[in-house]
């Protein structure tokens, strides 16, 4: 039998050695799937000189780009603002809908992940059902619904919930607890109202939000399900109750891992809000059509694809901006 | 149809003005319409799934060839068409294109298609075509170098190795993503409406202008878009499990123990 | 015998007050039971993993469970800390029934530590951070308090260079030290070993075992299921030999390994000795 001391004493050695890591990321790159080829190389870059020359250069210098040098231009398609400034519409509101839809997804999306873990059947069920549903659905239609449902539900609820329930509270439950319920009823009203008179933007924030929660909530989950079991048994194991378990072991190595999926969904609201503009939310598309249909200029050609380009090229730099950020996120986390 | 208006009358007082009338009403009668607003529906999403395809193919080659003038060519398209709204892209060849003097109306031998069709599978079209460029591209690079090394120390030449061993292995890493991406196109087509392609939403604003009975006419409309894309979404689960077994079955064992 | 060797008052110091107070090895079998398999079944869909477990593991002895693969070692293990639920009998641990639905679980995982095959350190948090988790969260030391005593573990295990690395820095070896640490930062009364040196290359098995040695002879209760039969044979007090979800021997690893009295022990032993 060997002597224990020897052994002892190796401990402290060996941890001071430098042994190479045991888990190794996996390679993100690898080289071409083809090798190189000069003349296919010089081709290539004869069709991008093609392409500037022929396309590129031309469409600069044909366009009419004179109205884009005009402050109020901007002016318009930033914020659309009326006689007193006030903002009515333009990238503003785009970004209004955007971030205001993002938050509230983000909540409820969390909520519906949990749900679809759960172990109770009933919120199981539930949860499942929205998710999926919503995910089935195309936003316009989403959109569209909620621009039209949500008054029809604010009118069946001012005329028939809000009476009826009351009524019945005071004939059946008393002066205390029906007194009670009326109260609770009439609140609601105030809810349902306030989304009601909420709109356009509303019903646009709403209406993204019912889809883009549901997409979130799938995010959420795939993020929670991709943590080793190992890691929970750990938790478990070391006593660690079940909130602590979900705060400090699973959210934090879940949130890195679905920053990519979350940013990339994030792109997807905001190219998502000019699908506002067919309820006649006046964000940036609907600003931008407008103001080529708007514009009049004796002797100037009409701005149809300039405007539209320079839409385009606004949402290009927010959606472009966020990929590359996840890229950047990404790239820190492959530590 | 005797029990079903029977039962939408207990829904009538709720959703529908007179007696005698049910829920639904304005839907059967307009069963026709939105019939010919589901075959539009596929036939745009059959087109643009064409395009889209060919177009994701090429661009997809472009970035994984080394030569340096291609790869700027591709990775501009695809993200300006993955960063841009497609009703922009949609409007843009709708309305801008005639302006250029381009003709949209086109007269194909017997077929004609009208300009809101060719629009409209265009930008449908080339939108997707950049997801699925990239959702190729993800899975050509996907299989592991060693695969390649491993095929030509075998002898094999460059396309045998593409073919025998590259592919195959990229096709079932690329089926799953291309499967969402699909359905997420029919999805999108919805949008086409707005430039008057006369698809099923564009049939329900046609109903629902006529009739004003919004709120079955657009439950009806949802019913459609699941039965369009509840399959598809299928389909993708059951490719997932099958090119996947391993960790379709640990998400199973995961998310009964979470 | 290795029980007579002087060890190293630093790394041999116990870091918690049950271990300390349980009597010097060789008068184990004394010791108050701490763990009691009553007929314990156990059943993964129709496979009968653990067919009536009966076994008694007293404070302060150092059980080592054998058995060819498949026969239920780990399960057995991780019964203890509930991490699999018993189908049937009765598991008492510390005094709290684990097959009655009301037992106070958590109370016992925080009082049993567990070290895994995959070490499961958490790969988001520093060395450090891993070790002073637990008490933080569970136990609600103060921070000061939480890293002091981290400190002085991870220096136990012969690893407080790396205090401040992450998971994925270190070697095998180191991790599974931390992970060992990190179980007995929460003063666990038991240490569950869940083949601990399965995972590891044969240069880095030793750093681990000379830890778990250690432990041994501060007096810490542990059960281990290893392949490793020169640990076995060294720091064991008694060995417990599972086939087909029973205890099919049980004894003093010399017993065991030079005299054994079962035919499937005998057989056991032949196929791993012989390589």
């Amino acid at each position: 039998m060997p002597s224990s001391d020897s052994e002892v004493r190796t401990i402290s050695d060996s941890s001071s050695g430098t042994n190479p890591p045991l888990v190794l990321p996996a390679p993100r790159r690898r080289g071409p799937l083809v090798t190189p080829n000069r003349v296919f190389n010089l081709l290539g870059w004869l069709i991008l000189a093609l392409i500037v020359v022929f396309l590129v250069i031309p469409a600069a210098r044909h366009g009419n780009w004179e109205p884009f040098g005009d402050a109020n231009t901007w002016h318009y398609l930033w914020d659309t603002p009326d006689e007193n400034g006030k903002p009515q519409g333009g990238l503003v509101y785009t970004l209004y809908v955007g971030i205001a839809a993002c938050l509230i997804s983000t909540a409820v999306g969390f909520v519906f992940a949990l749900g679809r873990s759960s172990n109770n059947r009933f919120f199981h069920g539930f949860c499942s059902v929205y998710i999926e549903l919503m995910r089935a659905l195309p936003s316009y239609l989403i959109i569209f619904y909620v621009f039209i449902g949500l008054p029809k539900f604010a009118s069946f609820y001012n005329s028939v919930v809000w009476p009826g329930a009351a009524a019945w509270a005071r004939a059946h439950l008393g002066a205390g607890l029906g007194g009670a319920v009326e109260f609770l009823v009439e609140k609601f009203s105030y809810v349902v109202n306030f989304a009601f008179q909420w709109q356009p933007p509303g019903f646009a924030i709403m209406g993204l939000s019912l889809y883009t929660s549901a997409v979130m909530a799938e995010i959420f989950r795939a993020g929670i399900l991709s943590i080793e079991k190992g890691q929970l048994e750990a938790a478990y194991s070391l006593g660690l109750k079940p909130h602590h378990t979900i705060i400090n072991i699973i959210l934090p190595q879940a949130l890195r891992r679905m920053v990519p999926a979350i940013v990339s969904q994030l792109i997807t609201l905001i190219k998502d809000t000019s699908l506002a503009s067919i309820i006649a939310l006046q964000e940036l598309t609907r600003a931008g059509k407008q103001f080529y249909e708007f514009y009049l200029e004796p002797g100037k050609p009409p701005i149809v694809l300039e405007t539209l380009f320079v839409v385009a090229a606004i949402y290009f730099v927010i959606c472009y901006a966020l990929s590359i950020i996840s890229q950047r996120l990404e790239m820190k986390q492959g530590r | 149809m005797l029990t079903l208006p029977a039962l939408a009358n207990l829904l009538t007082p709720l959703l529908a003005a007179d007696a005698g009338d049910y829920f639904g009403k304005s839907v059967i009668e307009n069963l026709p319409l939105f019939l010919h607003g589901i075959g539009m529906t596929l036939t745009i999403s059959f087109w643009a799934a064409l395009i889209s395809f060919v177009v994701g193919l090429v661009v997809a080659l472009l970035r994984v060839t080394p030569s340096g003038g291609l790869k700027i060519v591709a990775v501009a398209f695809t993200e300006f068409f993955r960063n841009t709204p497609l009703l922009v892209q949609v409007y843009a060849f709708y309305f801008g294109l005639p302006k250029l003097g381009v003709n949209l109306h086109l007269q194909l031998g017997p077929f004609e298609v009208s300009d809101s069709f060719a629009a409209g599978t265009l930008g449908l079209g080339l939108y997707t075509g950049a997801y699925v460029a990239e959702a190729l591209r993800a899975g050509l690079l996907a299989v592991p170098k060693g695969q390649t090394e491993a095929a030509r120390s075998l002898g094999l030449s460059l396309l045998q190795t593409l073919r025998l061993v590259v592919v195959p292995q990229a096709v079932r890493l690329v089926l799953p993503p291309l499967g969402n991406l699909y359905s997420a196109m029919l999805k999108n087509s919805a949008i086409l409406s707005a430039v008057g392609v006369a698809d099923l939403m564009y049939q329900a604003d046609y109903v629902n202008n006529r009739s004003f009975r919004t709120f079955e006419i657009f439950s009806a409309v949802a019913l459609f878009y699941l039965m369009l894309t509840l399959p598809l979404g299928f389909l993708v689960n059951w490719l997932e499990n099958k090119f996947n077994p391993l960790r379709a079955r640990r998400l199973r064992l995961r998310g009964a123990r979470v | 015998m290795t029980n007579s060797d002087p060890h190293p008052p630093s790394s041999a110091a116990p870091a918690n007050g049950t271990a300390s107070a349980v009597s010097p090895r060789g008068k184990k079998s004394d010791g108050r039971p701490i763990i009691e398999f009553r007929d314990v079944h156990k059943r993964f869909g129709h496979l009968h993993i653990l067919r009536g477990v009966e076994e008694t593991i007293r404070e302060g002895e150092v059980i080592v469970i054998l058995g060819p693969s498949g026969c239920g070692k780990s399960t057995m293990l991780r019964c203890i800390n509930h991490l699999e639920k018993i189908d049937g009998g009765s598991l008492i641990v510390d005094g709290i029934d684990l097959g009655d639905p009301h037992a106070n679980v958590d109370k016992i995982r925080a009082e049993t530590g567990m070290v895994f095959q995959q070490f499961n350190l958490f790969p988001h948090m520093s060395v450090l951070e891993n070790v002073m988790l637990a008490p933080m969260k569970v136990r609600g030391t103060p921070k000061e308090e939480a890293s002091a005593k981290g400190m002085k573990l991870l220096e136990r295990v012969g690893i407080q260079a790396k205090a401040d690395a992450y998971p994925i820095q270190l070697s095998g070896g180191q991790q599974q030290r931390v992970a060992i640490a990190r179980a007995l930062a929460m003063n666990p009364k038991i240490m569950l070993f869940d083949e601990p040196t399965s995972a590891l290359d044969p240069e880095m098995i030793r750093e681990v075992l000379d830890v778990m040695r250690d432990l041994a002879r501060a007096g810490m209760t542990m059960v281990t299921v290893t392949h490793e039969m020169a640990f076995a044979r060294e720091v064991a007090d008694r060995v417990l030999f599972i086939d087909a979800g029973r205890v099919c021997e049980r004894g003093t690893p010399q017993a065991f390994f030079d005299n054994p009295q079962e035919a499937r022990a005998k057989d056991f032993l032949s196929k791993i000795l012989k390589h």
